[in-house]
């Protein structure tokens, strides 16, 4: 399976240095619109922020989110639907090698966005936190610093929990999305009419999934509890925010049911498609 | 001799057609058979379940004794009709990936039939033309040391200097211990290194043979064999 | 790659293309044989047919295999000379047949043939071209 991971991660090599160029150039154009707002002392917003934020905030969510689902699946689309089909499947390779390695390589090839993306925007965060009058932060360091802090350190178990549940949604519909376009694959060989059946498949399964987790949501007694808060940290004291209305703490109760279902699910499909992959795919 | 391949009433059909229709064959090894037929005959078709890339419908086969999908993978050496590299790799990565993934690939003889086949290690697939990418694809299949080989059309498009040279190399791999499948149109180029050969029309197997003994029972080329037997079909 | 003639066995072809070798006296008794591998190349025929051709000139008695080392052109005394008879009887059996589809009675055909020589030898003897 490493050789798998090794390869596919080789063949995202181009997209994925384009797509962080992107990032780095819209981006880098917003902040330098920011900076200039910022040397300006106004805080009023320009049209070059109203142009440039947006865009790279934008293109940069909607990348990860796009990524998210595409990633996932292990660009199943490309192992299914290309001549070069014909290499992966002549291999002496197990289906959930191939599946599990195009997964794994997918998950870092998603964390390489998602974590660049959270950096480039900690950066526009901190440039917005030296613009604002309270609490009052002066040095652009001590602003991403205290950001990441409060974020990371602070909040660590909410952030760990988020991120496994997060990971486990990705897992689940990435894995739902492999597997219905294996399993659309076995059945017509027509791209678009097997695309048109894999996206309703899709949606049906998931509709069914997410009704059956908020039931079992309800049902069984199983949350866990996620904290947000915040701490006196550099030039940011409690007291202050208390001052002008903002929160310090907040519990919030996120049922664990579905989430662990949504694993389960996932480690079930992973085996389908892997059989289906073996045993029914034709080329 | 050891049997390399054996096709127990091996049948493939989809919802209209069928594809193929109880194919009987056994390969021995040190053999070299030329499948052949006009287009459509199943030519490809069985050559792509021996390969795995098919499922059969009914029937079996089984490859040096094996029968596991997976072990027959590792068994096969399979040349299809079409360029099946990725883009972005280099000729050397190509070599790098075959390595990677089959344990009977031989780096060193793909190295050297590379430099034979005038190509550059540094050299994009992208960037290479047609000729380029068969003499690769052939170079790799061949540097595997595979039970069975099988080669879809491989003279097709190409032209006679490239053509002695497949012949040659094909010549060249071949091992007491393989078996290669040649399935083709140009009979002629080509029969002289064919042991055995088989006529397949419309998924059914209509003649299979040594060639040396068609040619002394018929007194004819295989080429004009061919010619009989589907002038008319 | 198109020397033979693919109506006939190969083997045969291959056999006969070696038998003219050593009546010619490019291969002497005694001298190895190309490997199976090495005369396939050369030829680009299949090492089988190639095989079949070595192993039948081993049962006529004109190489003989030793283990290991290759085939061998036989050391006979008169391998030469049975070889240039055999082939030649090849030739005048051909001939006979085709002059007898053309409806020449046996005399017939000696009386062409003394013709045919009689008629090279003067063209031999004139030095001239045919």
């Amino acid at each position: 399976m490493k050789e798998i991971i090794k390869y596919q991660l080789k063949a995202r090599k181009g997209a994925i240095q384009l797509l962080l160029a992107i990032f780095g150039i819209l981006n880098a154009a917003a902040w330098a619109a920011e900076i200039q707002a910022l040397a300006h002392r106004t805080n009023e917003f320009t049209p070059m922020l109203a142009f440039w934020i947006p865009i790279s905030v934008g293109v940069t969510v909607c990348t990860v989110i796009v990524m998210f689902f595409l990633c996932g699946a292990g660009h199943v689309d490309a192992l299914l639907y290309k001549d070069t089909s014909y290499l992966m499947l002549t291999i002496p390779r197990r289906g959930w090698q191939i599946l599990g390695g195009r997964f794994i390589a997918g998950l870092i090839e998603f964390l390489i966005y998602a974590v660049t993306a959270g950096v480039l925007l900690s950066i526009h965060l901190a440039i917005g936190l030296l613009m604002g009058e309270n609490p009052g932060f002066t040095n652009f360091f001590t602003a991403l610093g205290t950001s990441y802090y409060q974020v990371f350190i602070v909040n660590a178990e909410a952030v760990i929990t988020l991120t496994l549940v997060i990971l486990s949604v990705y897992a689940s519909s990435g894995i739902l999305l492999t597997t219905v376009t294996v399993a659309s694959r076995t059945l017509v060989k027509n791209r678009g009419i097997s695309t048109a059946i894999g996206v309703a498949l899709f949606v049906i399964v998931t509709n069914w999934i997410l009704k059956f987790a908020t039931f079992l949501g309800t049902t069984l007694d199983l949350a866990i509890p996620v904290r947000f808060r915040l701490e006196n940290a550099g030039p940011f004291r409690i007291a202050d925010a208390i001052h002008t209305g903002t929160i310090t703490s907040k519990t919030f109760e996120i049922p664990l049911a579905p989430f662990i279902l949504f694993l389960l699910l996932a480690a079930a499909l992973f085996a389908l498609s892997s059989w289906l992959l073996e045993k029914k795919v034709e080329l | 001799m050891a049997v390399i391949l054996e096709t127990y009433s091996l049948s493939k059909s989809y919802f209209k057609k069928s594809a193929l229709a109880g194919i009987d064959l056994k390969l021995e090894s040190g053999r070299i058979l030329g499948l052949m037929g006009p287009n459509g005959s199943g030519k490809t078709t069985l050559l792509k379940i021996l390969a795995g890339l098919l499922k059969q419908s009914a029937g079996a086969y089984t490859v040096a004794g094996e029968t596991d999908s997976n072990r027959i993978k590792g068994l096969v050496s399979f040349l299809p009709d079409r360029n099946t590299l990725y883009p972005w790799m280099t000729a050397a990565d190509a070599i790098a990936f075959y390595a990677d993934f089959f344990e009977d690939f031989d780096r060193a003889k793909a190295n050297d039939m590379l430099s034979f086949m005038k190509l550059e290690p540094t050299h994009r697939v992208k960037a290479m033309s047609k000729g380029m990418i068969e003499k690769l694809n052939l170079t790799l299949a061949f540097s595997r040391r595979a039970k069975l080989f099988l080669l879809d059309e491989p003279l097709g498009g190409v032209d006679p200097v490239a053509r002695e040279r497949i012949v040659s190399t094909i010549i060249k791999t071949w091992t007491e211990d393989s078996a290669i499948i040649i399935s083709t149109h140009l009979v002629n180029d080509v029969e002289q290194i064919f042991n055995d050969v088989a006529f397949i029309d419309e998924g059914k197997l209509i003649l299979s043979g040594d060639a040396e003994a068609l040619r002394t029972e018929r007194g004819k080329s295989i080429d004009k064999l061919y010619l009989d037997i589907f002038e008319d079909r | 790659m198109n020397e033979f003639d693919t109506n006939i066995p190969i083997y045969l072809q291959i056999m006969n293309s070696i038998k003219q070798h050593i009546v010619a006296g490019q291969l002497k008794p005694g001298d190895k044989l190309a490997s199976v591998r090495e005369q396939a190349e050369a030829f680009s025929v299949n090492p089988n047919t190639v095989q079949r051709a070595y192993q039948e000139l081993e049962r006529e008695g004109v190489s003989e295999t030793r283990r290991g080392t290759g085939s061998f052109i036989a050391e006979k005394a008169n391998l030469i000379p049975d070889l240039a008879a055999q082939m030649a009887h090849e030739v005048i059996r051909k001939c006979i047949e085709g002059m007898r589809a053309l409806g020449f009675t046996d005399a017939q055909i000696v009386t062409e043939v003394e013709r045919a020589l009689e008629h090279s030898r003067t063209a031999q003897n004139s030095g001239g071209t045919h």
